[in-house]
């Protein structure tokens, strides 16, 4: 159960970050545009919005990675 | 309630009468011609027919077009769905007759948003919770073919253990369901329910132990019914929380092994077989970090104890779902 309840745990912080994510993207890119679009044009304004979006994806990605991979060696580490 | 509840228990029971009644036809028609699969995790690693998922494309086809005389006005809607999930049901199929790679197939499945592209029959106005409705004209239609990816290749990632796939599936369409009659989505519900039944059929055969397994004809099929079933449902955000083990799964595999993967070409198998049947987790760094291997880290089990815990996270993110459908409605 133990194991189960470490799971969860890490199932609740994926969503809980993927709320907090998809708030801080939505809410950042509408002042990013307006700030770009004045300066560099539609279409490089679409290409950094997208692309910043998309570093944030990865960051929270690795985050994601990190935490399920040290719940895992941990778990092994103890059993060791 | 009369309206709601008729449409779904037709589409969910035809659904899954068809699937129950082809399953002995056809796992018998697999093994006579030598189409089997070896299951790994038992001692004995008896051979079971396979590809009998097409049994579920088949019950979920039926039962879309008669579906379909329920909502007349959907009928580009059931166009668009039939067209996407049987491409990643032929996806499988090829896979199992010319093995096309794990590069190529994502990348075939993703085709699968064509009709859906084309038809425009998708709504580009999601909602998230805390934010409302947005706009994404440009970004919604290119997200299809990865959402119809991801969707259709984590759920094959999953399909590991008897019933682990045809289970965790389940919990997450009821959820599904659940989100999308909040939304007052009684048609795309009733779609869905199709799905659940052939599924709930299937499992029957394919729980532990199993006499049927899907093969990729099946996972990618869900998965790619599941992908569509959360566009037209317009329950995108619920419908990735309610997916997430199997998109843990997929994307811890991946990150371990560094590259697309199939479990075929893996040299160190992340789980193995013990004397007393039970299951342990591999020690071996180079072994894919799998959420099966995650579930064994703690100590050896039963194959059905690793399933049953598989559905016990699948019941959490489905009501997980369902809360963000809330926090959705509630803003």
């Amino acid at each position: 159960l133990r194991a189960i309840f470490g799971l969860i745990l890490i199932i609740f912080f994926v969503w809980l970050t993927m709320l907090i994510g998809l708030v801080v993207i939505f809410v950042s890119l509408p002042l990013l545009i307006l700030t770009l679009s004045k300066t560099i044009g539609r279409f490089f304004e679409s290409i950094t919005v997208v692309g910043i979006a998309s570093v944030m994806v990865i960051i929270w990605l690795v985050i994601w990675k990190e935490l399920a991979f040290r719940y895992f060696s941990k778990m092994i580490a103890e059993r060791q | 309630l009369l309206e709601t509840i008729l449409p779904m228990a037709i589409t969910i029971l035809i659904g899954f009468i068809i699937t129950l009644l082809l399953i002995p036809s056809v796992s018998k028609f697999m093994f006579k011609h030598g189409i089997i699969g070896i299951d790994v995790h038992k001692l004995d690693r008896p051979k079971i027919p396979e590809l009998c998922g097409i049994t579920i494309v088949i019950g979920v086809t039926v039962s879309a077009i008669i579906f379909s005389l329920f909502y007349p006005e959907q009928n580009i809607w059931i166009l668009a769905f039939v067209s996407s999930t049987l491409i990643a049901a032929i996806v499988g199929i090829l896979d199992r007759i010319t093995k096309i790679g794990p590069r190529l197939k994502p990348v075939l499945v993703a085709l699968g948003a064509i009709p859906i592209i084309f038809l425009a029959v998708y709504n580009p106005y999601p909602e998230f919770p805390f934010i409302g409705a947005t706009r994404l004209t440009i970004i919604y239609p290119l997200l299809i073919p990865i959402a119809l990816a991801v969707t259709a290749n984590s759920v094959n990632m999953l399909d590991v253990f008897n019933g682990s796939m045809t289970g965790t599936c389940s919990i997450a369409i009821l959820g599904m369901i659940i989100c999308m009659l909040m939304m007052g989505r009684v048609d795309a519900a009733a779609l869905a329910a199709a799905l659940l039944g052939s599924l709930l059929a299937f499992h029957i055969f394919n729980k532990y132990p199993a006499k049927v397994f899907a093969g990729d004809v099946g996972s990618l099929f869900i998965g790619g019914s599941i992908g569509v079933l959360a566009i037209y449902g317009r329950i995108e955000v619920a419908a990735i929380t309610a997916m997430m083990p199997h998109i843990m799964n997929a994307f811890y595999g991946l990150a371990t092994v560094g590259r697309l993967y199939e479990r075929k070409e893996i040299s160190t198998r992340p789980i193995r077989v013990l004397e007393d049947g039970r299951l342990e987790v591999n020690k071996d760094s180079k072994a894919p970090i799998t959420l099966a291997r995650m579930i064994l880290a703690q100590r050896p089990l039963k194959e059905f104890e690793v399933t049953r815990r598989m559905f016990i996270l699948s019941t959490v993110s489905a009501i997980l779902a369902v809360l963000t459908q809330l926090l959705i409605i509630w803003w």
